[in-house]
C-alpha cells in the first residue's frame, strides 16, 4: 500500500506547478500587447527594409496620435460596459466645427490686419467651442444611456446618422480651411531636430499629457477604481453605494470629449478638414475598436486600460507601415486590420466561453480542499 | 393545463402602452400622410406612392431580414452592409455561367457568412455588435483585396482583374476559357432584374412583399417563430426548456443574411456594377425601420407587420422631405433625429411596462 503522505505531497506539487503555469500564462495574456508590440517591431523590421528608419518611424507615429486620442474615451465607454460607435461623427464635429468657427471669429475679431491677437483670440474661442460640442453630444449620449435605459449601441448608431448629417450640413459637403497659418507651424514643429525625437511636436505632447491624465484617472483614483466595478457587476456597484448613473454618463462625455480633441488635432495639423473623414480608407471606428479589444479591454466591460489601448494602436499602426513597406497595397491593410480584429475577437470570446464552462470552480481553492481531504484520509 | 398549452405570442394585456407599441407605427403613417397632403397636391397619387415602395423596396428586404436577429435578442447584424457587397460581387461573378449560376452562389454565400455569425455568437455567446462589426470589416477588406479596390462590372472582364486578387485568379485557374464566355448579353440579364416591370410594378417590389409574407409565417405561425420568441427573450430559459438555443440565433443570423443578399443582387443590378461600398449604411437604416415598427431591442417583442409599418414610415419620411425641397444631408439629420426620439419613447413606455432596456 503507497504512502498516502507521498501522494499527498506529489499532488500539491503538480497542483502548484499548474497554478505557477497558469499564473504565468495570465501575466503574459494580461500584457500580451507589448509582447505583440515586440515582435511586430522585430517582423516588420526583418520584412520591411527602412522600417526603423526616423523617417519611417516618425509618420507612423504621428499617424497614431488620433486614433489615440479617439481610443481613449473608446476604452472608458467599454470598461463601463457600453459602446460609443459615434466616435467617428465626434471626430469630424470637432474637425469641422474648430475650422469653421476659427473662421467666424477670425472674421469678427478683425482677420489679417489685427495681427496675432486676433488669432490667438479666435483658436481659443474655436478650440472650446468644438471641445464643447463633442462633450454635448457625448453627454446626450450618456443621459440617453444612463437615464433613458435605452442600449448604447442604438443610441449611438443614432448619434453617429444625425452627426454625419450634421456635419454635411454645417460644412455644405466642403473642406473647410483655416485663414490662418500660424497655429499649424507652431503645433507640428519638431521640438527637437533629432532623429527619432522629431516625434516630439505640440500635438504629440498635448497628447501624451491627456492620455497620461486619463490613465491616472482610471488607475490612481477612487473614481476610475468606481468605474471598473460598474463595468463589472452593476449590481455591486450600485450596494458599494456608487453613483452608476453619474459615472456612465461621464464616460459617455469624455468619449465625445477625446475624439473632438483627437480631431481638433488633426484638422489643426492639415489645417483643413472635411466632412468625410473615415468614410473612405480604413474607418476609424474599426481601427479603435481592434486597438481596443487586443489592448485587453475586456468586451463586456470592467477591464481595461487606456494606455494599453494606445499601444495596440501604434502596434496596428506598425502592421500598416510594415505592409506598405513590403510593398503591398492599401487594400492589404484593410483585409489585415479587419482579419487581426476578428481573430483577436474570436479569441477573446473563446476564453470567454470556456470561463463560462467553468464558472464556479475555484482552482485557488483546490489545494486546500486537497490537504483537508489528506487529513481526513489519515 | 391549457394555459401552457396556449400560443405565448397570443398573450396580451389591455393597455394602453402596448397599443401603442404595436399599432404606433401605422399612427405614424396617418399623421405622415395627412402631412404629405398638405405638403404636396402630388403626394397621394398612385405613382408617388409607387415610388415610395420602391425607394425602400431595398431596405425592407434587408429590414426583414435583421428583424429576425433582433427578435432573437442579438441587437442587430451590422455585416448586412458588406453581406450585401459581397454576394453582390459574387453574383456579378457567377453570373457569366447564366444567371440563376450568380443568384444561387450569392445566396449560399449569404447563408454561409450568416451561419458563421450565428455560430460565434449563439456558441460562443460573442457580443452581436463587436462580432457582426469585425464580420463586417473583414469581408470589406477581402472584397477591397480581392479587386485590389476596384469596382466589377458585369459586362465587362479585363486582363488585369484575373490576375490579382483572390477570387479571380482562383477561377480562371479552375476554367481558363472563363474569359470566353459571353457577358454582354449574361450582363444586359443581370442589369434587367432590378428595372423590370412585370404588371406596372418593379420586380423587387414582388420580392419584398414575398420575403415579408414568408418572414411572417415563419415568426409569427410557426413553431420555430414561438422558439425565436423563447430565446429572444431570455437566451438561457430558452435553453433549460429544451431549445437549441445556438442552432436558433444561427437561424435568426442566416435568415438575416440570406435576406441581406438578395437584397446585395438586386442592389448591385441596380447599380450594375459590382463593389465594397453597395450598401452602406442599410444596416443603420434597417435598425431604424425596426425600432420604429415596434420591436424590441430587448427581443422576442413584435412583428413583420410592424417592421413594414416602419420601412414604410422611413420612405414617407424621406418623400415628404423631398417634396419640402429638404437637402439629403438634413434628411439625413433629422431620421437620426427622430429614431433617437422614438427609441427614447419607447424604452419609456417598456419601463412602464416593467422591462428595463429598450
Amino acid at each position: 500500500m503507497p504512502d498516502p503522505s507521498e501522494n499527498w505531497g506529489v499532488t500539491m506539487l503538480k497542483l502548484n506547478r499548474e497554478l505557477d503555469k497558469e499564473k504565468v500564462l495570465g501575466t503574459l495574456n494580461h500584457n500580451r500587447i507589448y509582447v505583440f508590440l515586440v515582435i511586430v517591431v522585430i517582423l516588420m523590421s526583418i520584412g520591411a527594409p527602412g522600417f526603423m528608419r526616423s523617417s519611417n518611424i516618425t509618420p507612423m507615429l504621428k499617424t497614431s496620435l488620433l486614433p489615440i486620442l479617439v481610443g481613449i474615451g473608446f476604452s472608458y465607454v467599454m470598461i463601463g460596459g457600453n459602446f460609443d460607435l459615434s466616435v467617428g461623427a465626434m471626430i469630424n464635429v470637432g474637425a469641422l466645427m474648430v475650422m469653421g468657427e476659427f473662421n467666424r471669429f477670425y472674421a469678427i475679431f478683425g482677420g489679417e490686419p489685427a495681427g496675432a491677437g486676433a488669432v490667438v483670440g479666435a483658436w481659443i474661442i474655436a478650440f472650446l467651442i468644438a471641445l464643447a460640442a463633442g462633450s454635448f453630444f457625448g453627454l446626450i449620449n450618456g443621459l440617453l444611456v444612463a437615464k433613458g435605459k435605452v442600449h448604447s449601441f442604438i443610441v449611438t448608431i443614432g448619434m453617429l446618422t444625425t452627426l454625419s448629417g450634421f456635419v454635411y450640413t454645417y460644412s455644405k459637403g466642403n473642406t473647410i480651411s483655416a485663414n490662418s497659418y500660424l497655429l499649424v507651424d507652431i503645433i507640428e514643429k519638431p521640438l527637437l531636430r533629432v532623429p527619432y525625437l522629431e516625434f516630439f511636436t505640440m500635438r504629440s505632447i498635448i497628447t501624451i499629457l491627456v492620455l497620461v491624465f486619463f490613465e491616472l484617472l482610471l488607475v490612481k483614483t477612487s473614481w476610475g477604481r468606481g468605474l471598473f466595478m460598474v463595468g463589472s457587476n452593476k449590481e455591486a456597484a450600485w450596494q458599494a453605494g456608487i453613483d452608476m448613473e453619474r459615472k456612465l454618463i461621464w464616460t459617455f462625455v469624455i468619449s465625445g470629449f477625446t475624439a473632438a480633441l483627437g480631431g481638433i488635432l488633426f484638422a489643426t495639423s492639415m489645417n483643413a478638414a472635411v466632412p468625410n473623414y473615415g468614410e473612405r480608407g480604413i474607418n476609424p471606428l474599426m481601427l479603435v475598436l481592434a486597438s481596443t479589444i487586443i489592448g485587453g479591454t475586456v468586451m463586456t466591460g470592467g477591464s481595461g486600460s487606456v494606455v494599453k489601448t494606445a499601444v495596440a494602436v501604434i502596434t496596428i499602426q506598425a502592421i500598416f507601415n510594415g505592409l506598405i513597406g513590403m510593398g503591398l497595397g492599401f487594400d492589404t491593410q484593410v483585409l489585415a486590420a479587419g482579419v487581426l480584429l476578428g481573430s483577436v475577437v474570436l479569441y477573446e470570446a473563446y476564453v470567454l466561453y470556456k470561463q463560462s464552462l467553468r464558472k464556479g470552480e475555484r482552482p485557488a481553492m483546490l489545494p486546500e480542499a486537497e490537504e483537508l481531504r489528506h487529513k481526513h484520509r489519515a | 393545463m391549457s394555459s401552457i398549452n396556449k400560443d405565448i405570442r397570443k398573450t396580451s394585456h389591455n393597455n394602453f402602452t402596448v397599443i401603442v407599441n404595436r399599432f404606433g407605427v401605422f399612427f405614424m403613417i396617418l399623421v405622415l400622410a395627412v402631412i404629405g397632403m398638405l405638403v404636396s397636391p402630388n403626394f397621394l397619387k398612385a405613382s408617388n406612392l409607387l415610388n415610395i415602395l420602391n425607394a425602400v423596396s431595398y431596405l425592407g428586404i434587408v429590414a426583414a431580414g435583421i428583424s429576425f436577429v433582433i427578435y432573437c435578442g442579438q441587437y442587430g447584424d451590422l455585416s448586412a452592409p458588406m453581406t450585401m457587397a459581397t454576394t453582390g460581387v459574387i453574383c456579378v461573378e457567377f453570373m457569366r455561367y447564366g444567371l440563376w449560376y450568380g443568384i444561387i452562389a450569392a445566396m449560399i454565400t449569404g447563408v454561409v457568412i450568416g451561419l458563421l455569425n450565428g455560430f460565434v455568437i449563439g456558441k460562443l455567446r460573442v457580443n452581436a455588435i463587436i462580432w457582426t462589426l469585425a464580420m463586417n470589416f473583414i469581408l470589406e477588406g477581402l472584397v477591397r483585396w480581392s479587386y485590389k479596390g476596384t469596382q466589377i462590372y458585369p459586362d465587362m472582364a479585363t486582363e488585369k482583374t484575373y490576375t490579382t486578387g483572390f477570387f479571380l485568379p482562383l477561377m480562371a485557374k479552375l476554367d481558363p476559357h472563363i474569359m470566353e464566355l459571353d457577358l454582354v448579353s449574361r450582363a444586359a440579364e443581370f442589369n434587367a432584374l432590378a428595372t423590370t416591370y412585370p404588371g406596372g410594378v418593379p420586380l423587387v417590389l414582388y420580392v419584398m412583399f414575398g420575403v415579408m409574407i414568408v418572414g411572417y409565417i415563419i415568426m409569427s405561425k410557426s413553431t420555430f417563430g414561438n422558439q425565436l420568441k423563447v430565446v429572444g427573450s431570455s437566451f438561457d430559459v430558452g435553453k433549460m426548456s429544451g431549445i437549441n438555443a445556438t442552432r436558433t440565433v444561427m437561424f435568426a443570423f442566416m435568415m438575416s443574411s440570406l435576406f441581406a443578399s438578395v437584397a446585395g443582387i438586386f442592389m448591385t443590378s441596380l447599380n450594375q456594377v459590382g463593389a465594397f461600398y453597395i450598401g452602406q449604411g442599410y444596416d443603420f437604416q434597417a435598425v431604424t425601420a425596426i425600432i420604429l415598427g415596434g420591436m424590441s431591442l430587448a427581443g422576442g417583442r413584435g412583428s413583420m407587420i410592424g417592421v413594414f409599418g416602419g420601412v414604410f414610415t422611413l420612405g414617407l419620411i424621406s418623400n415628404i422631405l423631398t417634396l419640402m425641397g429638404v437637402g439629403t444631408f438634413t434628411q439625413k439629420m433629422i431620421t437620426g433625429a427622430i429614431f433617437i426620439t422614438v427609441v427614447a419613447v419607447n424604452a419609456r413606455s417598456l419601463r412602464k411596462l416593467g422591462r428595463d432596456y429598450a
